[in-house]
């Protein structure tokens, strides 16, 4: 069997991200998953990612240490790297999801939140979930620099 | 796949093991009080007809510990499924076995395979102080079987040997509180304190954390009130011999 693992971040915008650069960004980051076997998802609100990849170890490594130099976010937390059994995604080579924050308050349970054909709604039990949940809850988020916080 | 590869592991496990002495389970359940159901049972070792047990670890040798602990795994696996287990099950390990072979563990994925258990309900219980000595080497050991799905839990947690450092090092799955920390917790500051704390420290790690031991509707309304899920102890049920005993679901006050 070939040892899988999943890798976890979370960091800060440097700049908002808007619907234009958001999609530039998850164009880029589906087409270079598929090359290397990688799955996983990615969650923006308010200038905050929180994303998962999942693959082979040499191969999340690569492109963890290539993310991390990007100029465009800063705050580049490692939450978790550890070998899992079997992916949470494994039909996405990068699920995604843009929440309000308000929509981020509400997320606590996750089931009633995520509806059906999202990435989210596969997510069992594990270590991922519970870590999304720490993410709602403002763990590893940056200042809002947006109103309305 | 899994079971194709724990089958290819097999080769070479075969035990060489002296008929050691004869011992059976009481199972205690883990509860999700939030959910109100058992989140997984924790397999105790008795004697055959329930006798403590100590009674049944005076009768090993020194060497035969490792022995004792793999083989407890493997019926304990098949006596939970016996009872139609359908959740997690908690069986203690040795953490130091595992350093000079892998058969402790690959006895214990064979015996899942065996009783069509899904490797992802069993949590291997470690106890703090085992870990602490070489706790990255545990890690590293440890890791490649969580690959196949297996859980850690770290027992005792909070003894005092390593405290939260330990989770720096090392992520485990569960981490059961030490029961020394809940006594009187209710009217405790300082231990009031350290539960929070490493309450906050599992939640940004994904770790459940279990809080064992709880004993009077005091203990459980603080611990509730501090939004703890997951609990083991009289108050919800004592372990039942070679049976899951019902659950006592307290009101908080």
């Amino acid at each position: 069997m070939q040892p899988i693992i999943h890798f976890i971040y979370a960091s800060v915008a440097k700049q908002e991200f808007g619907t234009v650069e958001l999609t530039e960004l998850l164009r880029k980051s589906r087409e270079t998953n598929e090359r290397l076997g990688l799955t996983g998802m990615l969650l923006y609100s308010d200038g905050s990612f929180f994303q998962v990849l999942e693959g082979e170890p040499a191969a999340v490594d690569q492109l963890c240490e290539k993310i991390f130099r990007d100029e465009r976010h800063r705050q580049c937390t490692v939450i978790i790297r550890e070998p899992i059994a079997r992916r949470s995604f494994g039909d996405w080579s990068m699920g995604f999801s843009l929440v309000s924050p308000e929509q981020l308050r509400s997320i606590a349970g996750l089931n009633d939140f995520f509806q059906s054909g999202s990435c989210f709604i596969q997510l069992d039990s594990g270590r991922a979930k519970k870590l999304l949940a720490a993410f709602a809850g403002g763990s590893w988020r940056g200042e809002t620099k947006s109103a309305g916080a | 796949m899994e079971s194709q590869t724990v089958s290819r592991l097999s080769v070479n496990t075969k035990l060489q093991r002296p008929s050691g002495p004869r011992f059976s389970f009481a199972f205690q359940p883990i509860v999700d009080v939030n959910a109100r159901e058992v989140f997984s049972y924790e397999a105790l070792i008795r004697g055959p007809a329930n006798e403590p047990a100590v009674q049944v670890l005076e009768q090993v040798a020194g060497d035969q510990f490792n022995l004792l602990d793999e083989k407890a795994r493997v019926d304990g696996i098949a006596l939970a499924t016996r009872l139609g287990l359908a959740c997690h099950l908690n069986l203690n390990f040795r953490a130091q076995s595992i350093h000079s072979s892998e058969a402790p563990i690959l006895t214990t994925l064979q015996a899942a395979s065996r009783n069509h258990l899904p490797v992802e309900r069993i949590v291997l219980e470690v106890t703090e102080e085992e870990v602490i000595v070489d706790q990255a080497g545990f890690a590293e050991l440890i890791n490649k079987y969580r690959g196949y799905g297996l859980k850690v839990a770290i027992d005792d947690f909070g003894a005092g040997y390593s405290g939260l450092n330990l989770l720096a090092n090392f992520q485990p799955d569960q981490v059961k509180l030490d029961m020394k920390l809940m006594r009187g917790i209710d009217r405790h500051g300082p231990r009031q304190a350290i539960v929070r704390a490493i309450g906050q420290a599992c939640f940004e790690l994904g770790i459940d954390m279990i809080v064992e031991g709880i004993e009077t509707v005091e203990e459980y309304s603080w611990l509730a009130d501090a939004n703890v899920r997951l609990f083991q102890g009289y108050l919800f049920a004592k372990p039942a011999f070679e049976a899951f005993p019902p659950v006592h679901y307290p009101e908080s006050r």
